[in-house]
């Protein structure tokens, strides 16, 4: 079966949860419209690349961590983006009332390896199970556990560096 | 320290909300949720929250200008259970040798006439499988035992041109398009036990699963028939169409 549907439907059900994943971990509404956008334009483009291995939602939670990871990865982004949410250039909806603490999870995210940083995306800005990360991720709970647990040691290493 | 708020283990994650809303989860699943929505407060309040993010999102930021939102894409099934042998794979050398190995193994009167529990009839069309296992091919029938790894290809016989498709659904009501993969119908000419030109391969999920064949003169569309079956368990068959259908049993090994 292929998910024959209109364009305007998987749009209208599926880029609202895109666009609060991409602000959530960047913090930015226009950097999130901009990935929003790029996801479906790529989508449009190239169909194929979801492979029906899971489900659509399942699918645009991955690309969307993916792209947002490579912005943050992105130096001149990074500041730019650290620049917005201390500022408020992006207007006050952008600022939730754990700031520090996702730009926090911001710094942790551009310097750790990708599997850390998506499940620690999952993890903590999504909240997800364990359960829940090993699909998106495609391994196992038990992995999931480990990569959590790299992740907690890689904050503490930073933390204590310095 | 970066922390996270757990949530109560009962309650609803925001990525299942996401495919609730998206209308991903299966009928048990979803009515789960709905049932813990009713009578949690806090998923209550996220489910309101999500729902008016997204309505806040679409009406500021509608598909973008100059893409057609009546266009089509074709994507594949979400939570697909097989994995097909491509059919470019399939149009090669290898799935010639491949084709040949099937049919010298599965002796031509076997095939041809034998319509008691392999195949059954309806409306002069009929289905049948062949499942390969261990590098040996055995003829299926209703209630056939198959194991995950098994290699299923389905044959029919039509007394006339027909449109087809295949259709699988297990346990769970997972829904999957076995034949021929596109969304639509393939037209077939006038076949007698004729082998289609793909398999699959029979993913890990144990239980009872249906599998139903329709056949119609002309071409149609496969998702409407995928809710469908997923929906309610089964399917009519529509004006100009036939369905034959059996039942396969998938136990570990």
């Amino acid at each position: 079966m292929r998910n024959n549907s209109k364009l305007a439907l998987i749009y209208q059900r599926c880029a609202p949860t895109v666009f609060r994943r991409a602000r959530q971990i960047l913090g930015s509404e226009s950097d999130a419209r901009e990935v929003t956008q790029d996801i479906f334009l790529s989508l449009l483009e190239r169909p194929e690349q979801f492979g029906g291995h899971s489900s659509l939602t399942t699918f645009l939670y991955r690309m969307t961590t993916n792209a947002c990871l490579s912005r943050l990865r992105n130096e001149r982004n990074r500041q730019r983006l650290r620049r917005e949410r201390i500022e408020g250039a992006d207007g006050p909806e952008a600022h939730g009332p754990d700031l520090e603490q996702q730009l926090m999870v911001q710094r942790a995210l551009q310097s750790m390896p990708p599997d850390l940083a998506q499940a620690a995306i999952y993890y903590l800005v999504d909240g997800l199970t364990h359960a829940e990360i090993a699909e998106l991720l495609e391994c196992s709970r038990r992995h999931v556990g480990d990569l959590l647990t790299r992740v907690q040691g890689w904050e503490e290493t930073k933390e204590a560096s310095s | 320290m970066v922390t996270r708020k757990d949530l109560p283990s009962a309650c609803v994650s925001d990525l299942r909300f996401d495919r609730w809303h998206a209308e991903e989860l299966e009928p048990a699943e979803s009515r789960a949720v709905e049932a813990h929505v009713k009578d949690c407060a806090r998923c209550q309040q996220r489910d309101q929250e999500l729902r008016a993010a997204a309505e806040d999102f679409l009406q500021r930021h509608p598909l973008p200008a100059g893409i057609d939102p009546e266009r089509r894409l074709a994507l594949p099934s979400p939570r697909q259970r097989f994995s097909r042998w491509s059919v470019a794979w399939m149009s090669g050398a290898l799935a010639v040798a491949t084709a040949v190995v099937w049919l010298v193994v599965v002796p031509r009167a076997e095939r041809s006439d034998d319509v008691s529990s392999a195949t059954r009839l309806k409306g002069g069309a009929r289905l049948a499988f062949f499942v390969k296992r261990d590098g040996r091919v055995l003829r299926g029938h209703d209630g056939f035992t198959v194991h995950p790894g098994d290699l299923l290809r389905f044959s029919v016989t039509t007394r006339e041109p027909q449109h087809v498709a295949i259709l699988s659904r297990d346990g769970r009501g997972i829904v999957s398009e076995c034949y021929p993969g596109g969304g639509r119908s393939r037209k077939l000419a006038v076949s007698h036990d004729e082998l289609l030109d793909s398999s699959v391969e029979l993913d890990d999920t144990l239980g009872n699963e249906k599998i139903v064949a329709v056949f119609c003169d002309e071409a149609f569309e496969v998702a409407p028939l995928v809710a469908r079956l997923g929906r309610d368990g089964t399917i009519e068959a529509e004006a100009n169409c036939s369905l034959d259908s059996l039942e396969i049993r998938k136990t570990a090994r």
